[in-house]
Parts: C-alpha cells; sequence; structure tokens
C-alpha cells in the first residue's frame, strides 16, 4: 500500500494516507462492500490510490492558493509556449477523436507510460497486436492534427513542428499528454 | 453489465469510483462485455485511468521475480536430475561396474545355434550442450531522470534519453547513428554511450539520434 501511495505523493504525505485507509477499513466502513470480485490486496491498493489521489489534488489546490507554478513538462518539439501549447492542443484534440480503445491505449502508453506487455493485461490483448495499434494511431493522429492544424491555424503539422523530422512524433505525444491534462488527475 | 460495472461507469454522480471494478480490471477478472464498458469509461476519465495503470504497473513489476521461480524451479530439478544421472554413469564406467539389469542368460546354448554375440560397448556420446538461460529483463522504466552524463543533463522521454537542451525549433543537423560502428565513428558520442541503446544528445550543433539495433545472432 505505502508502495503504490508513494506513486503519487512524497513518502511523508503517502504514509498519513495508508494510515487512514487502513483506519478506514479496519472500521469497516469499506470492507463491508468488498465482494469479493477482485483480490483483497488489489481492492485495498485501489482504495489506497483513490485516496492518494484526493490527497495530491488538496496539496495542489493548496500550492495554487500559496503561488506555487505546476510543474508542466516542455514539448522538445517546439520553442514557445504558445506553440508548445497549440501543438500540444491539437496532438490532445487528435488523440480525443480516435476510438475509445484505442485512445485508452495510447494514453495508457504515454500518458501513464506503461509497457505494451501491462496495457495488454488491460486490455486483454496480445502485445503484437496493441503494437500494431499503436503504430495505427500514431499515424491517424499524425494525419487529423495535421488536418486540425490546417482548419484552425491555416499551418500544418509540419510548421508547427518547425519542419523537423515527424519521427519524433512519440516525444510529443508524451509531453502533449502530460501537458494539456495539467496534472489530469487534479481535475477530476 | 453488472450492476457494479453501472455503478463503476457513473462514478462521477456518486463522487467515488467502484474500487472493485477497477481492481477486477487490473486482475483480468472481468468479461469481455465488463471489459468493453471499463475501456469506453477509462477513455473519459483520467482518475480511473491513473487507479488502474498503477495497479497493473504494482502488479506487473511484482509478478517477474515470482513467474521466474516458478519457471526456474523445474528447470533447476531437471538439471539435477541429469547432472546426477552422468555424474552416476561416468563412475559406474570408471569403476567398470555396470547396473544390476534383469539380463536372462541362457543355461546352454542350444547344439547348432549360433554363438552369442557379445553386445558392443557402449560408448559415451557427447551430451548436448545445456542451453544457455538468460534472464530476461526486467522492464525498463519509458520515463525518468533527470539524468547527467558526460556534462550533459538528459530526461527518459517514451524509453528514450533526451538531452534538455534539444530543441526541434532549433532547427539542427540531425545525424542517426543505428550501429556500433557508426557510434564509434563518432568519438564525441563516446560519454553517452552508457546511456543505452536509445538517447539523443547535442554535441557541437548536430543532434545525434541514436537507435542502436540489438545485433543479430
Amino acid at each position: 500500500m505505502i508502495d503504490l501511495a508513494t506513486r503519487i505523493l512524497p513518502r511523508s504525505s503517502a504514509q498519513d494516507v495508508v494510515d487512514a485507509v487502513v483506519a478506514d477499513v479496519w472500521e469497516g466502513r469499506k470492507l463491508a462492500r468488498y465482494e469479493g470480485r477482485s483480490s483483497l490486496a488489489t481492492w485495498l491498493g485501489a482504495v489506497t490510490l483513490n485516496a492518494a489521489l484526493n490527497a495530491r489534488r488538496t496539496i495542489s489546490a493548496h500550492a495554487r492558493i500559496v503561488g506555487a507554478a505546476d510543474s508542466v513538462p516542455d514539448l522538445p518539439a517546439a520553442a514557445s509556449v504558445e506553440v508548445q501549447d497549440t501543438l500540444a492542443r491539437v496532438l490532445h484534440d487528435a488523440i480525443a477523436v480516435l476510438p475509445a480503445d484505442t485512445r485508452v491505449l495510447v494514453l495508457m502508453y504515454y500518458e501513464q507510460d506503461l509497457t505494451l506487455d501491462q496495457a495488454a493485461v488491460l486490455l486483454g490483448r496480445s502485445k503484437s497486436t496493441l503494437s500494431r495499434s499503436l503504430m495505427r494511431a500514431r499515424d491517424a493522429i499524425r494525419r487529423e492534427a495535421d488536418r486540425l492544424a490546417r482548419e484552425r491555424y491555416r499551418t500544418t503539422l509540419d510548421a508547427l513542428r518547425a519542419g523537423a523530422d515527424l519521427s519524433l512524433l512519440e516525444l510529443d505525444l508524451r509531453a502533449a499528454c502530460l501537458r494539456t491534462g495539467q496534472n489530469p488527475v487534479t481535475d477530476v | 453489465m453488472t450492476e457494479s460495472m453501472r455503478s463503476f461507469m457513473d462514478h462521477h454522480e456518486s463522487g467515488e469510483p467502484d474500487f472493485e471494478a477497477l481492481a477486477a480490471c487490473a486482475d483480468d477478472r472481468v468479461s469481455n462485455a465488463e471489459r468493453a464498458r471499463a475501456v469506453e469509461h477509462l477513455a473519459s476519465c483520467p482518475r480511473c485511468r491513473t487507479i488502474v495503470a498503477e495497479l497493473v504497473r504494482s502488479r506487473t513489476t511484482a509478478q517477474p521475480s515470482a513467474s521466474w521461480f516458478s519457471g526456474a524451479l523445474p528447470l533447476a530439478a531437471s538439471l539435477t536430475v541429469a547432472l546426477a544421472g552422468g555424474t552416476l554413469y561416468w563412475v559406474m564406467r570408471d569403476t567398470g561396474l555396470r547396473p544390476a539389469a534383469p539380463v536372462a542368460q541362457p543355461a546352454e546354448p542350444l547344439p547348432g545355434a549360433p554363438a552369442a554375440v557379445p553386445a558392443p560397448a557402449l560408448e559415451p556420446r557427447p551430451s548436448p550442450a545445456a542451453p544457455s538461460i538468460q534472464a530476461l529483463p526486467p522492464d525498463r522504466p519509458r520515463s525518468g531522470g533527470p539524468r547527467v552524463v558526460g556534462g550533459k543533463t538528459f530526461q527518459l522521454i517514451a524509453g528514450e534519453w533526451v538531452d534538455t537542451s534539444y530543441r526541434l525549433a532549433d532547427a539542427l543537423p540531425v545525424a542517426d547513428v543505428q550501429t556500433n560502428d557508426d557510434l564509434k565513428s563518432h568519438p564525441a558520442l563516446e560519454p553517452f554511450a552508457e546511456l543505452g541503446p536509445r538517447f539523443t544528445v547535442v554535441v557541437d550543433g548536430t543532434v545525434y539520434r541514436v537507435t542502436l539495433q540489438p545485433a543479430k545472432p
């Protein structure tokens, strides 16, 4: 539990969250809802992660009040903040129109940083199938992003990326997922 | 769709995800229909995506040692038996011992019957080389850093170490390095070799994209 919580929070805060979850479960409030459809350990992990995400939202809100800036990753492909935002928005919107299963694959891979092996467990498909799906998804994203760039900004995806090598789109996708999300879990 | 899966989908109204449904997804204990519903929800819910992703990650990173152990145990047992059998064979051969096999000996050769031909001595055959066992590498992390190598700072992005000073908009010339020979022909890249087979670094106004292909057997 503490390992899971430390994936979301600093260790000191993670320990507090785990203590609270254990107390909650111990008093039976949450445990009464456990029906045995998953393993108990995984269920406890889900409860812990949710509590950690709640705690992180509180911490982030507090940080915003006191004026601390959220760290947003740079898009390696673009120089100015404006171009970065534009590129990120275009890529984000191109991802958004993918079919749900492909979108989950892309987001699990680029946003959540799962490997294809791990995504295969979740999506119930083979790694090779997912690899091919991801390749097709990248092509679809590239086409849609280019279309959006032409439609909205009268430019091309190439131009947004300063005419550079589009094979590096992967790096942009990862940054775009994180950037446009602006810490997505805190917005839920 | 079960009632639980429906509540899982509606958690934005109820305020809290159905943890058991999320855990069941990570445990791979859902039907195809439930999985499809879950995927539909995960596509638009960052919180549930994060929870499920972390659960899957924790499960799959915890499993390699167990699966390695469970796979290695029968292999070790087989090797031990083979080794013991081989040792016994050599000991018996060197000491002239033979296993006490219940071989029926004719009491008297029948008249006119051909003399029994002694069985040829067994020659030891070279045993086939034991298969080499290579431990599977653990899941390679796909993000992380920063890491300072050769005086430059790198960030791990999508499994590739990228020089933080790299900006595509600088439009610097790009050189692809795909083989070890290529790499050796650029001495300036030598300090960065410890980053592994995939990295991008800016050196002397040139972007080097190193993607070394694994050596073919």
